[in-house]
This record gives structure tokens, sequence and C-alpha cells, in this order.
């Protein structure tokens, strides 16, 4: 065994070592990240789950009570922003009105910038029967009536 | 015959034995710290893809709820006439002048566009899909609509029955 052979051995094994290390630490904080991207995930589609569950029960409420449609959109919005489970830090909630050809409807938006995610769903006061149809002897329908 | 100074010197390993030993065994080692560090960040990595696809999988079931909504509004509004009615059978002409069948069998939801692929009124079931672009598979929804039971041409709420 000549010094040079030890000296070459241990510069091997060290860089080997080092960038061994360097992975596994990556790999943790990834494996962490990704860990924690999927608590999100599974908060955020419980929070959705709860409010979709809450709305369908008052809908229920409200559609024996003879709705009138802007009434029950109201009620609808302020259903959605009710408090209800905490969110994980990071991520935010709003209410956001539905911009035409979708009429009275909210979109439920979730977002966590950290994380780049979105998720969005709409929430129609017509599709829980609380707008009623007009007359249908009224006036024809129109090609914007249509696209609502 | 070997000499009286011969058998009286003490006895020495070979010079070459432990020569070359160290440098192989640090090669050994060290290859195989970085294979188990490769693998364990390839695992990382498949476990970053697959929580990619769950998002994109929740953002396309949300883009079919939403698309629910919008066509329950619809039965509810200007297509309440076609609720009664299998898609199979619906008139081209919808539900009169100027309510064409086109705005309900495919729209835009959001970011997202859909498709009606069918309407069933016996079990109340409509399914859906998204139209992918760039992609040959399509997301496809099964919701179940309540229907009044006072009144059924009017919707009640909307479920989703899976993909």
């Amino acid at each position: 065994m000549t010094l040079a052979e030890l000296t070459m051995a241990m510069l091997v094994f060290s860089l080997a070592a080092n960038a061994s290390l360097h992975l596994w630490g990556a790999s943790a904080s990834w494996a962490q990240a990704s860990r924690e991207r999927h608590d999100t995930l599974r908060r955020i589609d419980a929070d959705l789950l709860r409010r979709e569950h809450s709305l369908r029960q008052a809908a229920l409420a409200w559609q024996a009570e003879a709705p009138d449609c802007a009434a029950a959109t109201s009620r609808m919005r302020q259903q959605l922003e009710a408090a209800a489970g905490p969110l994980p830090a990071g991520v935010s909630r709003q209410v956001q009105a539905a911009e035409a050809p979708v009429l009275n409807g909210f979109w439920l938006v979730y977002r966590a910038e950290s994380d780049r995610l979105e998720r969005r769903r709409l929430f129609s006061a017509a599709a829980h029967g609380l707008c009623p149809p007009p007359d249908p002897d009224s006036a024809p329908l129109t090609d914007s009536e249509v696209g609502a | 015959m070997p000499s009286r100074h011969a058998l009286l010197k003490p006895t020495t390993p070979a010079p070459g034995s432990a020569a070359g030993f160290f440098l192989p065994l640090s090669f050994g080692v060290g290859l195989v710290l970085l294979l188990s560090s490769l693998s364990v960040q390839t695992a990382a990595l498949h476990g970053t893809h697959l929580l990619a696809a769950e998002l994109r999988q929740r953002q396309a079931d949300d883009a079919l709820a939403s698309a629910a909504q919008q066509v329950a509004a619809q039965f509810n509004g200007p297509y309440r006439c076609l609720l009664a009615t299998d898609s199979a059978h619906w008139p081209a002409a919808g539900c009169g002048a100027g309510a064409g069948l086109a705005p309900l069998l495919g729209a835009a939801v959001g970011s997202s566009r859909y498709r009606l692929m069918s309407w069933q009124p016996a079990s109340s079931e409509l399914r859906l899909a998204l139209d992918a672009a760039g992609s040959a598979s399509r997301q496809q929804g099964v919701f179940a609509l309540r229907l009044d039971p006072a009144q059924p041409a009017r919707v009640l709420g909307v479920r989703s029955l899976g993909r």
C-alpha cells in the first residue's frame, strides 16, 4: 500500500459519499414536499365535499320555500362563503361570481400559490332548482338565453 | 540448498498483497452509495409525478362537476322540454326556434370544454366527457340528476356517480 493509493482511495470515497449525501438530501426534501402537497390536496377535497354537502342540504330547505332566484343566489353565496373547517396554511378560498353565459352561479376557487395549485368548481342556483323557469308562454327563447 | 542466511531471514508479506486493496474497495463502496441514492431519488421523482397526475385528475373531476351544474341549469332553463326524453331521441331543433341543440351538447365551462354524451331520463343519468386537447384519452363523468317528483321537468340537484 502506497501513500498515493491511499490518497486516491480516500478521494474516490469522499467524492462518492458527498454526491450520495447530496442526492439523499434532495430526495428527502422532495418526499417531504410531496407529502405536504398530498395532504393539502386531501384537505381541500374534504373542504369542498363538506361545502357541497351543506349546500345540497340547504338547497333542499330553500326549495320548499318557493324560491326567488335572486334571493336564492344570494343565500347560495353566503352558504359557500360560510366558515367550515380550517384550510392548510398557504391555501386561500374564494367565491367568485360566474361570468356569462353561466347565470346565477359561483366558482368556488382554492389556490395554493407556493404549490402552484388551483382547483375551481362551479355551483349554480338554477342547477339546484332554485331559479324557476320562465313561463313557457312568454316570449320565445333567444340565443343568449340558450347559452345560459 | 538454501544458504544459512536465507533460512534465518524473517518472513515478510509479499509487497503486492496489501497494495491495490484500498482503491478497488473505495470504488466499490462509492458505487454502492451512488446507486442506492439514485434509486431513492428515482422513487421520489416517481412520487412527484404521481402527485401531479392526481392533481390533474381532480381538476378534471372539478371541470366535469362544473359542466354537470351547467347542464342541469340548462335543463331547468331553455332546454326543460328535453328533460323527459332520452338524448338519443332529441329533436335536432332542440326546444324550438333559437334553441338548437349545439349549446347543450357541447360548451365551455371555465377553461375546459365538455361534451354531453348521453342523458337517460329513466335512470336520471347524465354522462359527460371533457374535450382533452392533445390527448387521446377523454375523461368522462357520470352524474345523477335529482328530479322533482311533483314536477318531473325540474332538476333539484346533481350528484356525481363517478367516472
